[in-house]
């Protein structure tokens, strides 16, 4: 698979969070609002090229029965230098990502596409992996955690670090707190994971 | 056997090209990091304490605090030319981890604001903590008492899905008040008051006669004033940039002891610009009122002293519902403060100067 394909792939047919699921645990977590979404997604995204990068570099290298420990400690590495680079460079976003960004070392979409992608594929089809299942989980992401917060907080396109408040399209009295909430976020999940299969299959009846 | 050693090196090798790429990222933003979190403390004990101090820091605070309150870290005296204010540094154990936040305290024993410095609550929810709707219920308050979530019968919102992260602040709250008062009972903010009250007394100055001024006392009050107004008790001249104007600080007796307000008149127009009451101890609740910017705004632009009196006695000062004695007492000392500034104009104490 070359690099345009691995990121297409990402992006739409292999999209980590609507078609893989993987990752459910910081996707619900974190999607309270548009901009928390985006900061995530982005910060995974690193991650995800680089460890991409350096398993596939060095898969011929990794003894296939340690496969595992070594990825974890590549991939530790890589979200420790994004932690230390945000604390110091962005200190708010930092701050409201909080425990979720050591978090991602755990997030299932990095070891899995070092385990079934990277470990099998050149340099720089796993970059292309990588670049593509990072956006395209940002963008499930910033999907998802708009929803919610419109939902939620009955307001859009709130960004504390740049000091907008956002703009209120519900009135506050309307709001649905649940939608914030872990229940919501099943929810709002669900509902949309069932969405993109309708449009898919309409997508692949129109084709076929 | 040679499987393991293999494995084993391969392993130790990435693990130790990982380390080394960690401590250099470590050093490299190592200075970047403690830079962030410094300016971010500073800002906020200035955020706090509305200004640039110096904040001085409180030595050996475990030994002054006895052992007690343990969440309070750090106290930082806020010290201009007096003493402005208390800055405290408080860490507590949230729900997921320890909020850290700063707390600033005016000489009068009033929050002057709350900062959080570092929390790892759910976004969000607990993280919701550190916006200005939550933090800045507790501006204004002195009351430990009343310091507490309104599900614990106090008069704090909680954050709406958040209560262990809002208790938790509030608990912080709470110490940094009994640690001011503790440390302003052992005398520690006397040393650095210019003169008993001295700083409150500035303060208060600036908030009715808004402007860079110095104060200058006017001498032999008594003889000069032709008119009676015996609730005048000190007046000063303000001078500077800006236009003159006078301050006046006058004592009436209230309803249930004595009223001490300070009066700002701006000089070209004989318009009271301020008032503020500095002392009181009328009736909780009906009394106290006179002292809420609700019924002393009413003064604010008033020229004519005859207009400065209560509706009940033909003025256009609305009184304090159940409290006129209290809001008379008011009146009266506003008109004399007016009537003063008006005799003191005639005899051309307030010459404008630069």
């Amino acid at each position: 698979m070359n690099f345009r394909k691995a990121l297409a792939n990402g992006l739409l047919a292999e999209n980590p969070t609507f078609r893989l699921v993987l990752g459910m645990c910081p996707t619900l977590a974190v999607t309270t609002s548009m901009m928390n979404g985006i900061g995530m997604g982005l910060a995974a995204t690193f991650v995800l090229v680089g460890s991409n990068a350096i398993v596939s570099l060095v898969r011929s290298f990794i003894p296939h029965k340690i496969r595992i420990p070594c990825y974890i400690v590549i991939i530790a590495t890589f979200v420790t230098v994004v932690d230390l680079v945000m604390a110091g460079f962005t200190p708010a976003l930092h701050e409201t990502l909080g425990i979720f960004i050591p978090l991602i070392v755990v997030n299932c979409i990095i070891l899995a596409r070092a385990e079934s992608f990277a470990s099998k594929n050149s340099l720089l089809s796993s970059i292309g992996d990588g670049l593509g299942m990072g956006i395209g989980f940002t963008c499930a992401l910033t999907m998802l955690g708009s929803i919610r917060e419109l939902l939620g907080t009955g307001v859009v396109l709130a960004a504390p670090d740049f000091n907008f408040a956002g703009l209120r399209v519900i009135p506050e009295a309307f709001k649905a707190l649940v939608v914030i909430m872990a229940p919501g976020g099943f929810i709002v999940l669900g509902l949309l994971l069932g969405f993109i299969n309708w449009l898919t299959r309409k997508a692949s009846a129109h084709s076929s | 056997m040679r499987e393991i050693v293999r494995y084993g090196t391969v392993l130790g090798l990435i693990c130790a090209i990982s380390a080394l790429v960690l401590s250099a990222t470590y050093n490299l933003t190592r200075a970047r990091v403690e830079e962030a979190q410094a300016q971010a403390f500073q800002e906020a004990l200035a955020q706090v304490l509305l200004g640039e101090h110096e904040f001085i820091p409180v030595e050996n605070l475990v030994d002054k605090l006895g052992g007690r309150f343990n969440s309070v870290k750090e106290a930082y005296i806020a010290a201009g030319p007096q003493f402005n204010g208390l800055a405290v540094r408080v860490s507590q154990r949230g729900y997921a981890g320890q909020i850290e936040a700063v707390v600033g305290i005016l000489p009068s024993g009033e929050i002057s604001g709350v900062r959080i410095i570092q929390q790892s609550e759910t976004p969000g929810l607990g993280g919701e903590i550190v916006r200005e709707r939550f933090l800045g219920q507790f501006v204004g308050a002195s009351d430990i008492d009343s310091l507490q979530v309104k599900q614990d019968g106090g008069s704090i919102d909680a954050v709406t899905g958040a209560t262990i992260s809002s208790r938790v602040v509030v608990a912080e709250v709470r110490d940094a008040l009994q640690v001011f008062r503790l440390l302003r009972d052992q005398g520690l903010f006397d040393e650095l008051s210019a003169s008993p009250g001295g700083s409150e007394r500035y303060s208060v100055f600036a908030e009715v006669l808004p402007g860079q001024y110095e104060f200058e006392a006017i001498e032999n009050l008594s003889e000069r004033l032709t008119e009676s107004v015996k609730s005048v008790k000190e007046a000063f001249v303000a001078v500077g940039h800006g236009p003159v104007g006078l301050v006046v600080k006058a004592g009436v007796d209230g309803y249930a002891g004595p009223i001490e307000v300070v009066v700002g008149i701006a000089a070209p127009t004989g318009e009271i610009s301020g008032v503020r009451v500095v002392s009181q101890s009328e009736t909780p609740g009906f009394g106290t009122e006179v002292a809420e910017a609700e019924f002393l705004d009413q003064f604010v632009g008033l020229s004519n002293a005859e207009s400065v009196r209560v509706k009940q006695d033909g003025g256009v000062i609305d009184a304090v519902t159940r409290a006129t004695v209290s809001s008379r007492a008011v009146a009266t000392a506003v008109r004399d403060a007016l009537l003063a500034f008006e005799s003191l104009r005639d005899q051309g104490l307030l010459a404008v100067s630069e």
